[in-house]
């Protein structure tokens, strides 16, 4: 059984070697773990792949173009092969010479390998695509573009015979001179398709002409196996590099080497000569190297601060040439001179230019140690010693790398240091912003509180808490009487009356009693710890020494004036800004105004009959703590009387505080009772208790002030 | 004809390093001195068209370097070249011995081309070292026209450069005054060469 299900187990495993897991049939019978490894794998192969790819069909552009036909010789072929190669290896040579990391080299080597991209990825249907639609572009009549179409065909068919008649190079530009010319003299000759066609045009369809052919040809006829121009190539390059250690100050050339600004002119001429390969036309051809010397030429302007001369230029060029070491230099040089319009390299300034750098090819191939006036042996010396002398170039070079590095690092740091100081600034800014806000608060706040100044203005009470203040008031003094004087029985006296009064409102007095109470049960656990406090303080003051033991209860009730204030602290959100704060305390004196004010004498008059009467029956010491008392009573009676009086009340108030709360189950917010003036009764009582004293004054202002702190 | 000129000649001007050479072509062509200190005009490439007889002439000036190394290179200057202005320096007698070599360089490069010998710096006669009785006769014994100019001062300038191109403009028309009288006698002969050439090659 075993040894028969074993397989059977084993053919489940993961595939993976050395792995005890099993296999699934959705992950190639691997294991989730090691199928996961492999994918991984796979995908870093094919990354890898992918740029190797990419390289394989950019490095041998330059050379594909250089590839030949077919040819009967085959033993030419393979040996072209073998320099073919070898050729790759210069150029990679060249490529890896050319490349340290700045941003002109790498440009350059960019631009080299863009070019010859554009140029040589076309296949020659496109190309020719893209030739008709240039023929169609002239603005020559159809009959002379059937013309120009004749005469070219003829040309490529010449050219072509020649060719694989195995005619030399020679005779080949002859035939294409000889075309150039016929193709000039067609064109200026009279009553002939191209004869009032602007000069212009003309150049333009000459030059068209050479592109067009040499386009065809350039395969066949740049580099001819039957020429010597490859042996040649090779040896100028070698022999450059050989002559790598050559400085300006050899040539005694204007050219700094250190100078970034001419380093990088230098950079672009260099750029432009070695992209002097990648063009087809010996036109295109002419356009580099023009552009090459006028960038030497700009130069040479700039350093030597005036116009340059061919005494400068040349050795300049020559520099250039031999830091560029330019691939190819003898064939192309060849096939511009056998194939391009000998009128452009006779005269004009691309002639011009052609000719002065074939003069510095020249001078490097037959450059002596008196051309660079040095000794033959000093000559010779650094001739065999090139492998192992830094030339001055390179090491200018990297000495210009690492100037370029500090240059850039320099500007960083530039960058950073401004804006770190732009940062700076704004910070100061900021500041002085929060300094003006800050300011302009509390400008606001303090013309705030000069345009309403808390005046707290006595309030009339309305009747039925005065009667029931008077009531009160006899409890009180009855209290304190009873503790205190006997002198004050007659005063008592004169009081029944009032508690007569008292005692008839007493009912009213119980109907207020739920309102209050309501408005207790909210501040109560608050007033039982500031009262607290506050009966401490007023202790320490020494003010009511005698009234504290008796007047306990109506400590108590001082609380919620204090109170009052500080619940509105806490209410207020940090959005409202105190001025809401002042607001609700000018509320609060503001809704005293509101109050009809026509007995606020009998009111006065009320408390200095109350105050005489304190005076009469304590000592005149106590006055501040009657007053006070007297305040608290107005809220806090309702208190005591629950405390004191009858149950009935307290059950009614319950009853009745339930009900209220129960009718509002969110309880009403603390600060929006003194705002809403409507519950008449108890928050009349409230008005009057807050504003009741003058010298509360003092004390509302400070929590005023305190809630501002708080806000800032 | 669209052509802006009716004939365009080519010229070379030859001389030691710091005769003045970019000098007088640029003062030629741009009617500019360019001392280290007024002009920042260089020499890219230099055309200037005159007219001479009421034909336009186109001229194309180049420069060439006169240092002694580079001296054995610039023969391929002289392709296609109509006329060489030979420079030296009135106060400098080494470069008027000079004059001499240079005159050679050009009779080994072509066979026949319209000389010119300008003696430049003409402008300071204290410092003066080559006489003009001396260059005068050697002028006469090698049979070219002999200028003073100073292209400091504009001396002698635009008739240094108008005269070698009148001499080249005749010799132009000479030369082809004889090549029709040539081609009318010898076409036959020119046309069989060039097919015998023919042949051979393409066997």
């Amino acid at each position: 059984m075993y040894s028969l299900t074993k397989p059977r187990i084993e053919s489940l495993k993961c595939r993976g070697s050395n792995c005890e897991y099993y296999g699934n049939a959705q992950w190639d019978l691997y294991c989730s773990k090691c199928y996961r490894e492999k994918v991984m794998r796979e995908r870093i192969v094919e990354r890898r792949k992918v740029p190797a790819q990419q390289q394989q069909q950019l490095q041998p552009q330059p050379i594909s173009h250089h590839s030949r036909s077919p040819e009967p010789h085959h033993s030419t072929v393979i040996i072209n092969d073998d320099k073919k190669s070898k050729k790759r290896n210069i150029l990679e040579v060249i490529t890896f010479k050319k490349s340290p990391n700045t941003a002109s080299k790498e440009k350059e080597n960019k631009k080299s390998q863009q070019r010859p991209e554009v140029r040589q990825h076309q296949p020659i249907e496109a190309n020719e695509v893209a030739q008709l639609e240039t023929l169609k572009s002239l603005k020559i009549s159809d009959r002379a573009r059937r013309d120009f179409k004749t005469l070219l065909k003829a040309l490529d068919k010449s050219i072509y015979q020649a060719y694989h008649s195995n005619a030399s190079i020679d005779r080949i530009s002859e035939i294409m001179q000889n075309g150039y010319v016929r193709f000039k003299d067609f064109m200026e000759t009279k009553d002939l398709t191209f004869y009032d066609v602007p000069t212009e045009v003309k150049e333009q369809a000459l030059e068209f002409f050479e592109k067009c052919i040499m386009t065809h040809h350039y395969k066949y006829l740049f580099s001819p196996q039957n020429t010597d121009d490859e042996e040649k190539d090779q040896a100028i390059h070698k022999r450059i590099r050989q002559l790598s250690w050559i400085n300006a100050k050899h040539l005694v050339c204007s050219i700094d080497e250190v100078n970034a600004e001419v380093r990088d002119f230098v950079y672009s001429s260099i750029t432009e000569l070695v992209a002097m390969d990648s063009f087809a036309t010996p036109h295109e051809k002419l356009e580099c190297i023009v552009a090459c010397c006028r960038n030497i030429f700009t130069l040479l302007k700039q350093t030597s601060g005036g116009p340059a001369s061919a005494d400068e230029f040349l050795p300049a060029l020559i520099f250039v040439v031999l830091k560029a070491n330019p691939i190819r230099l003898h064939s192309n040089l060849n096939y511009i001179n056998r194939f391009s319009n000998a009128t452009f390299i006779m005269s004009g300034e691309s002639g011009y230019y052609f000719t002065n750098l074939c003069c510095a090819i020249n001078f490097i191939e037959n450059l002596t140690y008196e051309s660079v006036s040095l000794t033959k042996e000093e000559f010779d010396d650094l001739m065999s010693n090139e492998n192992h002398i830094h030339s001055a170039w390179e090491s200018a070079l990297m000495a210009c790398e690492s100037l370029n590095i500090i240059s850039s690092n320099m500007k960083i740091m530039k960058d950073l240091n401004t804006r770190s100081h732009r940062f700076d600034d704004d910070i100061k800014l900021f500041k002085v912003d929060m300094k003006e806000f800050k300011d302009d608060i509390l400008k606001k706040v303090s013309s705030l509180i000069k345009s309403k100044p808390l005046n707290i203005k006595p309030i009339k009470t309305p009747f039925k808490v005065r009667s029931f203040l008077s009531g009160t008031g006899n409890f009180n003094i009855r209290r304190s009487s009873s503790s205190d004087s006997s002198s004050a029985l007659a005063a008592a006296r004169q009081l029944k009356s009032n508690i007569v009064t008292a005692t008839v409102t007493s009912d009213d007095k119980n109907l207020l009693l739920p309102n209050a109470s309501m408005d207790e049960t909210n501040f109560e656990s608050l007033v039982q710890n500031l009262s607290d406090t506050l009966q401490m303080s007023t202790t320490a003051h020494g003010t009511s020494g005698m009234l504290s033991t008796s007047n306990s209860a109506d400590l108590l009730s001082i609380s919620p004036i204090f109170g009052k204030p500080s619940v509105f602290d806490s209410a207020i959100t940090p959005d409202n800004d105190l001025i809401k704060g002042i607001r609700n305390i000018n509320y609060d004196i503001s809704y005293d105004i509101d109050s009809p004010e026509n007995s606020l004498a009998e009111e006065i008059a009320q408390i200095r009959k109350y105050t005489n009467l304190v005076t009469q029956n304590t000592e005149p010491s106590s006055t501040a703590t009657m007053t006070m008392s007297k305040s608290d009573l107005e809220e806090f009676d309702p208190l005591m009387m629950r405390e004191q009086r009858s149950t009935n009340v307290l059950k009614e108030a319950d009853n009745l505080t339930k009900s209220l709360i129960d009718d509002s189950p969110d309880a009403p917010s603390l600060l929006e009772q003194p705002l809403m003036p409507i519950k008449s009764n108890p928050l009349a009582e409230y008005k009057g208790l807050s504003s009741q004293s003058s010298r509360i004054q003092t004390i509302s202002c400070e929590t005023g002030q305190h809630s501002s702190n708080t806000q800032k | 004809m669209a052509r802006d000129y009716d004939h365009l000649f080519k010229l070379l001007i030859i001389g030691d390093s710091g005769v003045g050479k970019s000098s007088l072509l640029i003062r030629f062509s741009d009617n500019t001195f360019s001392g280290s200190y007024i002009t920042t005009i260089g020499v890219d490439f230099k055309i200037r068209t005159v007219v001479i007889g009421g034909e336009r002439v186109k001229l194309q000036i180049w420069d060439t370097a006169g240092q002694e190394r580079f001296r054995t290179i610039t023969n391929t200057y002289y392709r296609g070249t109509h006329g060489v202005i030979v420079v030296y320096d009135v106060t400098n007698g080494e470069s008027f011995a000079n004059v001499k070599r240079w005159l050679q360089e050009i009779d080994s490069n072509c066979e026949v081309v319209n000389k010119v010998l300008v003696g430049n710096k003409n402008d300071d006669p204290q410092r003066k070292v080559v006489l003009t009785e001396d260059a005068q006769r050697f002028a006469n014994q090698m049979g070219i026209q002999l200028f003073e100019t100073s292209a400091k001062d504009n001396l002698n300038v635009e008739e240094m450069f108008l005269a070698i191109t009148e001499k080249v403009l005749r010799h132009k028309k000479q030369t082809q005054r004889q090549q029709i009288e040539q081609e009318s006698e010898g076409r036959i002969k020119v046309n069989n060469s060039r097919d015998q050439k023919k042949k051979k090659k393409c066997c």
